[in-house]
């Protein structure tokens, strides 16, 4: 009765101060995934993506082709990538931050923006991450990695981290172990829980 | 006790839970023809408190914007991820090599695409506004007389903002809100316990003056 008292009791102080509660086992299946976000399903068997110059030339390319096996290798996924080059109508874009300054502007590792084609000018627009994506664009920040003197494990999660992003992942709560969580953390591979929420979907 | 009422206990705690969290999540705003907003998130470092914050913070100042402020897009929105410019003036030195009086440069990680009538941000930051009495931490960056805000959102606070943030709005990126919603607030969307969190330390330790 005691263990019992004391769950009730703290689930009311977790309610009363808003702890996400089902944040010590992380989010799973629909819960771990952007509602309505992301390409259209069949699109990730099969993902086309490129690489910049800038990725290779900072000695990037190791990281996205790790990131890259990490999702290619799950199991009981249908999952597939296709590498292209830069501008052949590739589906995702990875690049550097490193156009006018952009890369001061955020203390940030890496962002994923998604976009949608116009259907007036049929260029791309600004997608939401809750509707179904055309195009997304990965930057990473190499300036702010080294600023905060990422090591290669660093590297490798906040690239996997983004291209999770892609896969219409959201950010898990803090202190679960994946790599869908926020910050400078050492996960060189995708956790047990990526992989079962990325088998649930694809 | 039987599974029985253990079930049942275990029902109302959830409920109980649930909608402590909902609560806790405010009011949705009506809404009002404006900038559609897109907040897009980032791999960044999560201060736990206010000491990291400091640590990773060579400069703290107090400072207002000047109104002065230069928004830098891309010829297309793929291009990059857009931000701005804006001069702000060092009202009290904190920590760190500037001067008082100084008129300086930051990069805050938002942006108004006036063209396409659209307000996007990183993480829920909001732009500073001339009425706002900011703690700024900043670092240096290679570009001359410019600054930049350490950890996004965690790293500037409205001082003329005595509201708890989580008494007034609670607007995420996928609901139905424009930027006039939202215009006044320091932060937007997800992120709003942890800000509170952190500016509840930095309000009972830096004055303004
Ligand atoms: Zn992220």
């Amino acid at each position: 009765m005691r263990k019992m008292t004391s769950l009730v009791a703290f689930l009311f102080v977790a309610s009363v101060f808003s702890i996400p509660v089902s944040g010590f086992q992380g989010k799973t299946n629909a819960d771990a995934f952007w509602p309505g976000g992301g390409f259209l399903n069949n699109k990730y068997s099969k993902l086309t993506y490129s690489t910049s110059n800038a990725v290779d030339r900072l000695g990037y390319s190791r990281y996205v082709d790790d990131a890259i096996n990490e999702f290619d290798s799950i199991s009981d996924a249908n999952i597939g990538f296709r590498k292209l080059s830069s501008g052949d109508g590739e589906m995702l874009s990875i690049v550097i931050d490193e156009k006018n300054s952009s890369e001061y502007a955020r203390d940030a590792f890496g962002i994923m923006i998604p976009f949608k084609i116009d259907p007036k000018t049929t260029s791309y627009e600004r997608a939401s991450n809750y509707e179904t994506w055309a195009y997304a664009k990965i930057w990473l920040n190499d300036y702010m990695m080294k600023q905060h003197k990422f090591t290669s494990d660093e590297r490798n999660k906040t690239t996997i981290h983004e291209i999770g992003h892609a896969f219409a992942m959201e950010h898990q709560y803090d202190g679960v172990k994946s790599v869908m969580v926020s910050g400078q953390i050492s996960y060189p591979d995708l956790q047990q829980l990526d992989i079962s929420n990325l088998q649930w979907k694809y | 006790m039987n599974k029985r009422t253990k079930l049942t206990i275990g029902i109302i705690a959830m409920a109980a839970a649930i909608v402590g969290i909902n609560y806790t999540s405010g009011t949705l705003m009506a809404k009002t023809e404006g900038m559609k907003i897109f907040s897009y998130h980032a791999d960044y470092k999560v201060y736990e408190d206010i000491e990291e914050l400091e640590n990773q913070s060579p400069i703290i100042v107090n400072a207002k914007f000047t109104g002065e402020r230069e928004t830098i897009l891309g010829d297309s929105v793929t291009d990059f991820v857009p931000f701005s410019k804006s001069k702000v003036k060092i009202i009290k030195v904190i920590k760190g090599d500037l001067e008082k009086e100084d008129n300086v440069l930051v990069f805050e990680p938002a942006a108004i695409d006036s063209e396409k009538n659209e307000f996007v941000t990183v993480e829920g930051y909001n732009l500073m506004n001339e009425e706002g009495e900011y703690t700024l931490f900043l670092r240096d960056t290679p570009k001359e007389n410019s600054y930049q805000i350490v950890g996004m959102y965690q790293g500037k606070y409205d001082h003329s903002i005595n509201d708890n943030v989580k008494n007034r709005t609670f607007i995420t990126d996928f609901e139905d809100a424009t930027y006039d919603d939202v215009a006044n607030e320091e932060i937007i969307g997800d992120n709003l316990n942890h800000f509170q969190k952190l500016k509840d330390k930095v309000v009972q330790k830096y004055n303004w003056e």
